[in-house]
């Protein structure tokens, strides 16, 4: 089944998309090998926050400086978008220990010590979920970050007078656009992915049972994680944008 | 003038969100089951002794004592720290009483609030119509669900949900118009599409195995389960091709407006151009939200000596579907949705193609107040 939905999305995405969506699929098989590279690491032993970093810094620079190109645009994103990634790092991580938001619960399902999947496996769960939320957050920023970044540059190329607080009110614009459907785009791929897990909480728990569960939690936390790192990277860029642009601008005349 | 009130509605968000998270922090008294909060935690191995003080019920104020065993690797144990707030069992302070639960609706609250405090303040008005539709929307989606549990068909209850979203969202967007109108169309034409070819594989296709899939309700037979997993994907794939067609009908609109009568070569070949743009950065979004999700299963597997095919079929085959149906669902949304552009501007022929629909186009997509 895999296989047949993955020859249709290629020839697809082939007999569509151009040059550039070539070069997309591209980076997505590398981010894919990266993927299958962390955990492979932390299966070996690593700690997977390390790992994860790693993983992280990895999959920025590829996606930005090998899909598009080294250039101030792509360097401004990569700034912003390991700067979020550090910042939500702090608080993923103290909401996750104190949260208890990993692992599985315990109850009905086919995850449990007697279907062997053991108790103790040699690394922390809580590490792994931190790992998953960075991952998201990383994934979902990256491109918001150059959207606002090139069209910044973009802006200040037409209007070289602009100052960099206009040109940061401009970035928030640009922003604005995107945010929306990002954010919409995120609820539905969860609603979608979580869907069988909805019914069946909703059959077992009550309203109050649920948003206490460590199910329920462990998943909308993650996802409402992400929306913010996918705000909080449009102002920090167009912020970051406005200054870089118009101190270069001032070198170069 | 302008930042003075920048500095108010910050500083009003914040005193929201800290209110907000303070007032379901404190609120034990609606909980019917005996909540302790925790106030010192003595580890000793894998032993975890607790003090802390009831929170409501008829024992509110005195202390309790409980214990918490829990394996390092936390994959089905809890490990509590300070400021913890847990369910007991029983609303005792005897030796017997046991930790039910932890009370995360804070945490939950916490996350949204800041959530919806940054949407409000980057976004705008933009951003305030973006938390309206969510909240409708979740409350839409879960009040449908109730249906599945009264015998609805969960493929039907999902048909509905698409539409209702479709015309939710894309009126909130962009008002009502012709191009909200050519918009929704084109994502419920994609939807259609994805739906038949993701339905022709799963029912047609080899039988697959649920049962490594968490939280399948049960008892399940292989149409019910092709059912769930097709509303899945449908419903994953609708805000990816709304955002597509949303993209792809405003740069339509907008070269429409600025020469009426484009030929439709041409209007392809933009619009190609622009959705070039959009394919990489969706994709990495679909990628990553779909995919990382799996690594904790994954591990657990691999440390349980499970070999990494079988980990592949049994129990991340689903989301690497899920992913891979999303990601079709960008690249397919594209020439529906040019299609859709192509059929409403030959109707609309020659005539006032840059009407009513036009100016507002312009305006909305350069994001109203501006």
């Amino acid at each position: 089944m895999t296989v047949v939905f993955l020859l249709i999305f290629l020839f697809l995405t082939l007999l569509i998309g151009r040059d550039r969506t070539a070069k997309s699929l591209i980076t997505l098989g590398f981010n894919a090998v990266i993927l299958g590279f962390t955990i492979t690491a932390i299966n070996f032993g690593a700690n997977p926050l390390v790992v994860t970093a790693i993983a992280c810094t990895v999959i920025a620079t590829v996606t930005l400086f090998y899909q598009n190109e080294i250039n101030i645009k792509t360097t401004t994103a990569f700034g912003c978008v390991f700067a979020i990634v550090l910042l939500s790092g702090f608080g993923i991580y103290a909401i996750t220990v104190l949260g208890n938001l990993q692992g599985f619960p315990t109850g009905q399902y086919s995850i449990s010590a007697n279907n062997g999947y053991l108790a103790e496996i040699g690394v922390n769960m809580a590490f792994l979920q931190i790992s998953v939320i960075l991952l998201m957050v990383v994934g979902a920023i990256i491109d918001t970050s150059l959207a606002v970044s090139s069209a910044l540059y973009e802006v200040k190329r037409n209007n070289p007078d602009l100052g960099s607080l206009g040109l940061f009110k401009s970035g928030i614009n640009i922003g604005r656009d995107i945010l929306s459907s990002t954010i919409n785009t995120l609820l539905f791929i969860f609603l979608g992915e979580y869907l069988a897990m909805f019914i069946q909480l909703m059959d077992i728990y009550s309203f109050s049972e649920i948003i206490n569960s460590k199910e329920f939690a462990e998943e909308v936390i993650s996802i409402g994680i992400t929306g913010i790192g996918c705000v909080a990277i449009i102002p920090l860029t167009a912020f970051v944008s406005s200054i870089f642009y118009t101190k270069q601008n001032k070198v170069s005349s | 003038m302008k930042d003075k009130t920048f500095i108010l509605k910050l500083i009003l968000t914040i005193i929201l969100v800290v209110a907000g998270f303070a007032a379901v922090y404190n609120d034990c008294g609606i909980y019917n089951r005996p909540i302790m909060k925790v106030n010192s935690v003595e580890t000793v191995g894998s032993l975890q002794t607790i003090t802390g003080v009831m929170k409501n019920g008829d024992n509110k104020g005195s202390q309790v004592t409980v214990t918490n065993k829990f394996e390092k690797s936390l994959v089905y144990d809890n490990k509590y720290h300070k400021g913890n707030l847990l369910f007991l069992s029983e609303d005792t302070s005897s030796k017997d009483v046991q930790i039910s639960g932890q009370k995360r609706d804070h945490l939950v609250a916490l996350i949204f609030l800041i959530l919806f405090g940054a949407l409000f303040l980057v976004g705008g008005i933009q951003g305030t119509y973006t938390i309206l539709g969510l909240v409708i929307n979740v409350s839409i989606f879960f009040f449908l669900l109730t249906f599945y549990g009264k015998g609805t068909n969960i493929l039907l209850i999902s048909v509905a949900l698409s539409t209702i979203f479709t015309l939710l969202v894309l009126v909130l967007i962009n008002g009502f118009n012709r191009k909200t109108l050519v918009a929704a169309a084109a994502t419920l034409s994609s939807v259609v599409v994805i739906g038949l070819i993701s339905g022709a594989v799963i029912f047609l296709g080899p039988d697959i195995d649920y049962d490594f899939v968490e939280f399948m309700p049960e008892p399940f037979t292989q149409k019910n389960a092709h059912l769930m997993f097709l509303s899945e994907i449908i419903i994953g794939s609708l805000g990816i091709i709304m955002d597509i067609a949303v993209t792809i009908t405003a740069t339509a609109f907008e070269l429409i407006r600025q020469d009426p009568r484009i030929s439709n070569r041409q209007l392809m070949s933009s619009a190609r151009t622009v959705s070039d743009d959009i394919t990489g950065t969706m994709i990495n979004v679909v990628f990553f939200t779909n995919i990382a999700a799996i690594i904790p299963i994954f591990i657990l597997c691999l440390r349980n000596d499970f070999h990494f095919m079988t980990v592949i079929n049994n129990n991340i085959g689903f989301e690497i579907v899920r992913f891979l149906t999303g990601a079709t669902s960008i690249v397919l949304t594209i020439p529906i949705t040019l299609l859709a552009v192509m059929v409403f501007h030959k109707n609309d022929g020659n005539s006032d193609a840059d009407g009513e629909a036009g100016p507002k186009s312009m305006a909305t997509s350069k994001g109203g107040e501006s």
